[in-house]
C-alpha cells in the first residue's frame, strides 16, 4: 500500500519534471508556441522533417543545455544534501557545510586570476572544492575518530578560510575579471553549452546511481556511530565513502553552475514530507525535486524581467522563508532537541 | 507462551507464586550441543584517561545460558558493554566471542554474532519502527545491502513475538521511551545472532512488557542463544537468570548462579542494609526492609 502510494508520487513527479521541462523550453524572452517546440524536438529525434532554423538554435543550442543543467545541478545539490543529512545526523546540513562552494569559488576564482596557472575554471573549481572537502574532514579528525559535530564546525572554518583566499582574489583582480567572479559566485547558468551538460551529468548520475544503492547504509549510518558498528558498518569508512561521493556530484555542479543556495537544504526536507525517511526514497526523490525546483526557478530567473535575475538571488528569496517556516514549525520535532 | 506469563487483573497474588515456582522449575534452561563459551572476558581493564572504570574483569556467557549483570549505577556496566562491542578498546585484557578475539574481527563479522541493545536511542530521523527493526537484518544482507522478502519476514516475527506489531508504521521519534526500547528489543531478535547484550532492557517498561521481554529472552537462550543482560532490579536476575555477575566499584565481585550469588550479605554490600531477601519455597525475593525487620 505505501509503497505504491510512494510510487504514485514518484511518477507524478517525474510527469511534473517531463512537462515543466517542456513548457520551460519554450518559455524566455523570446517566446516560441508549443507546436513550435515540439517540431525541434521531433526533428531532433529524427521523427520530423528540419523545423525552422530560429527556433532550433533558441531550443536546441540556447535553451535545452541550460534546462538540463540546471535539472541536473538541482539533483546533485538536493540529493548531495540528503547524503550530508544522513551522514553527520544533522537535519539543517547542505552541501556548504564542508566548504564545497568556498572551496569551488575560489578554485574558480584562481582560474579567471591566473588563467595561465590554472587553464580550466571547471577543473581548478572541482579539485579545490575536493581540497576543502578533505581539509575539513582531516581537521576534524582526532585520535581515529571523526565527531559529526567536530567534522561540521571543521567544515565551516575551512569554508570561511576559502571565502576570505575569494576576497583576496577579488582584490587583486582587474574590474573585467571581478565582474566574471562575481556573476559566476551568484549563480547561474547562462553560460551554459552542451559541453557543461555532458561533464556534470556523465559525472552527476554515476554517483546518484551509486548513493542510491548504498542508501540502505546511510540509515544505518544515521544512527549513530555505535549502533551502525553494531549493526556491522565500519561508520568512519562509510562516511568518507558518501562525502567523497556527494561532493563529487555536487563540486563539478557548482563549478558550472556558481554558489546556489538551499536546494541542498529545502529539497531532501520536502522529499522526506512525501516519502518518509528511508534513504533509499529521499535520496533519488529529492533529485527529482531538486531538478523541478532548480528549473523552475531557473526559468523564472529568465522570463520575470525583461533582463536575467542571477539565479542564486531567486533561490535565496524562495528559500529563506522556507527555512524559517522550517525553523518555527517543524524545530522541535524535526531535529529532536 | 506469551499469554501465561500475562497477570491478568482480579487474578491473586498466589499467581505469580506459582508463576515464579513454575518458572524456577523450567530454569536451567536445557544445555544446547554446542560447546565452549559464547563470550569470554578475560582480564579487561578500561579507563578514560585517568579515570579507571573497569579493573581486571573475567566474565563468560555459555550458550543457551542468561547471565545477569547487577551492579549499582557508575559500576562501570555500560562501560564493560561498550567494550565488548568493540566501541571503546580495553587497555588491558580481551574479548572473545566464540573464541575469536573482537579486536581482530571486522564490524560486519562481530555483528552477525552479537546483537547489542543499548540503554537509549536517539534519532534525528523519524524512521517507522518496521524499518528500525528491519535495520537488524542489515549484517545478514549481502554487499549491498539489499533487503529480501525473507528478511520483512523475520523483522515481521521480530516484532510480533515481542508484541509491537500494532506500532510498525508509528515514526520511532514519537514513540514512548518504553515502547523505543521494545523496538531496539525486536530489532536484536531480528539481528538473529548467538549472543545477544542488553543494557538495561526493561529499565522504562510497565511489568508486563517486562515481563513478556523476559519470557522473549527465556526463549531464544532456550534455543542456545547466549544472553549478557545488564538490570537494576535483583529479583529479575533471581527469577530469570541462570547465573549473576555482580560488579561493584569496577570489579566483578561474585559471579555463579543467580540464586547462590544474589544473597542478603552481597546485597547489602553493595546497595547498603536496606536489603531483605525473602525465600518461599523455591523462589525467592529481594525486598526492601520496611521499618524493623
Amino acid at each position: 500500500m505505501l509503497r505504491k502510494l510512494r510510487s504514485c508520487i514518484a511518477l507524478l513527479l517525474c510527469a511534473a519534471l517531463l512537462s515543466g521541462f517542456v513548457l520551460s523550453l519554450g518559455a524566455g524572452s523570446y517566446d516560441i508556441r508549443f507546436a513550435d517546440t515540439a517540431a525541434v524536438l521531433l526533428s531532433k529525434l529524427g521523427l520530423a522533417g528540419p523545423a525552422d532554423r530560429m527556433h532550433e538554435l533558441i531550443v536546441w543550442d540556447i535553451r535545452m543545455p541550460r534546462l538540463l543543467l540546471a535539472c541536473v545541478t538541482g539533483m546533485a545539490m538536493a540529493a548531495s544534501g540528503a547524503v550530508y543529512q544522513g551522514c553527520f545526523r544533522n537535519p539543517l546540513v547542505e552541501p556548504y557545510i564542508l566548504g564545497v562552494s568556498a572551496g569551488a569559488a575560489w578554485g574558480a576564482s584562481l582560474a579567471v586570476v591566473f588563467p595561465l596557472l590554472f587553464p580550466n575554471g571547471q577543473v581548478s573549481a572541482f579539485l579545490f572544492a575536493l581540497l576543502a572537502v578533505l581539509l575539513s574532514f582531516f581537521l576534524a579528525r582526532t585520535s581515529g575518530e571523526t565527531p559529526p559535530v567536530t567534522l561540521v564546525l571543521s567544515g565551516i572554518i575551512v569554508g570561511s578560510l576559502f571565502s576570505a583566499f575569494v576576497g583576496i582574489m577579488k582584490y587583486v583582480s582587474s574590474d573585467t575579471e571581478l565582474r566574471e567572479i562575481t556573476f559566476w559566485m551568484m549563480g547561474g547558468f547562462y553560460y551554459a553549452g552542451w559541453q557543461d551538460v555532458f561533464v556534470t551529468a556523465c559525472t552527476v548520475f554515476p554517483c546518484l546511481a551509486l548513493l542510491t544503492a548504498l542508501a540502505w547504509k546511510l540509515n544505518i549510518l544515521s544512527l549513530g556511530d555505535e549502533e551502525a558498528r553494531s549493526l556491522g558498518l565500519q561508520p568512519d569508512l562509510c562516511r568518507a565513502a558518501f562525502i567523497v561521493l556527494a561532493t563529487l556530484a555536487a563540486s563539478v555542479c557548482v563549478s558550472a553552475a556558481g554558489i546556489i543556495a538551499w536546494v541542498g537544504l529545502m529539497m531532501p526536507h520536502a522529499a522526506r514530507m512525501l516519502f518518509g525517511p528511508d534513504n533509499r526514497w529521499v535520496i533519488p526523490a529529492s533529485g527529482i525535486l531538486g531538478a523541478l525546483y532548480l528549473l523552475l526557478c531557473d526559468t523564472l530567473a529568465r522570463t520575470l524581467t525583461g533582463a536575467e535575475i542571477p539565479l542564486g538571488i531567486v533561490t535565496s528569496i524562495v528559500g529563506a522563508p522556507y527555512l524559517l517556516w522550517l525553523l518555527r514549525a517543524k524545530g522541535r520535532e524535526s531535529y529532536g532537541s | 507462551m506469551e499469554a501465561d506469563l500475562m497477570l491478568h487483573e482480579g487474578e491473586e497474588k498466589s499467581t505469580l507464586w506459582s508463576f515464579l515456582h513454575r518458572h524456577a522449575a523450567s530454569s536451567p534452561a536445557p544445555a544446547p550441543a554446542m560447546p565452549g563459551r559464547a563470550l569470554d572476558i578475560r582480564g579487561l581493564s578500561f579507563s578514560y584517561g585517568q579515570h579507571g572504570v573497569l579493573d581486571d574483569i573475567s566474565l563468560s556467557v555459555k550458550p543457551g545460558e542468561i547471565c545477569g549483570l547487577l551492579g549499582p549505577n557508575g559500576c562501570g556496566k555500560s562501560t564493560l558493554f561498550r567494550c565488548c562491542m568493540g566501541f571503546l578498546h580495553p587497555q588491558k585484557g580481551h574479548v572473545r566471542v566464540h573464541g575469536v578475539n573482537i579486536a581482530h574481527m571486522k564490524p560486519s563479522a562481530l555483528a552477525a554474532h552479537v546483537a547489542y541493545v543499548p540503554q537509549e536511542h536517539r534519532q534525528p530521523f523519524p524512521f517507522s519502527a518496521r524499518d528500525m527493526v528491519l535495520m537488524g537484518r542489515s549484517p545478514k544482507m549481502a554487499g549491498w545491502f539489499r533487503l529480501r522478502r525473507d528478511d520483512e519476514r523475520i523483522a515481521e516475527e521480530a516484532m510480533a513475538r515481542i508484541g509491537i506489531l500494532h506500532l510498525a508504521e508509528r515514526p520511532c521519534n514519537q514513540l514512548s521511551g518504553g515502547q523505543r526500547q521494545l523496538v531496539l528489543i525486536a530489532r536484536a531478535m531480528a539481528q538473529q545472532t548467538p549472543l545477544v547484550l542488553l543494557d538495561e532492557p526493561t529499565s522504562s517498561l510497565d511489568f508486563s512488557n517486562q515481563l513478556s521481554v523476559w519470557n522473549v529472552l527465556r526463549e531464544v537462550a532456550s534455543q542456545g542463544v547466549a544472553v549478557l543482560v545488564c538490570c537494576h532490579d535483583p529479583n529479575h536476575i533471581l527469577w530469570f537468570c541462570d547465573k549473576a555477575a555482580v560488579m561493584h566499584q569496577g570489579r566483578i565481585c561474585a559471579e555463579g548462579p543467580s540464586a547462590e550469588v544474589v544473597t542478603q550479605e552481597l546485597l547489602q554490600h553493595i546497595y547498603g542494609p536496606q536489603c531483605l531477601r525473602l525465600g518461599t519455597g523455591r523462589a525467592s525475593m529481594v525486598c526492601p526492609s520496611l521499618g524493623r525487620d
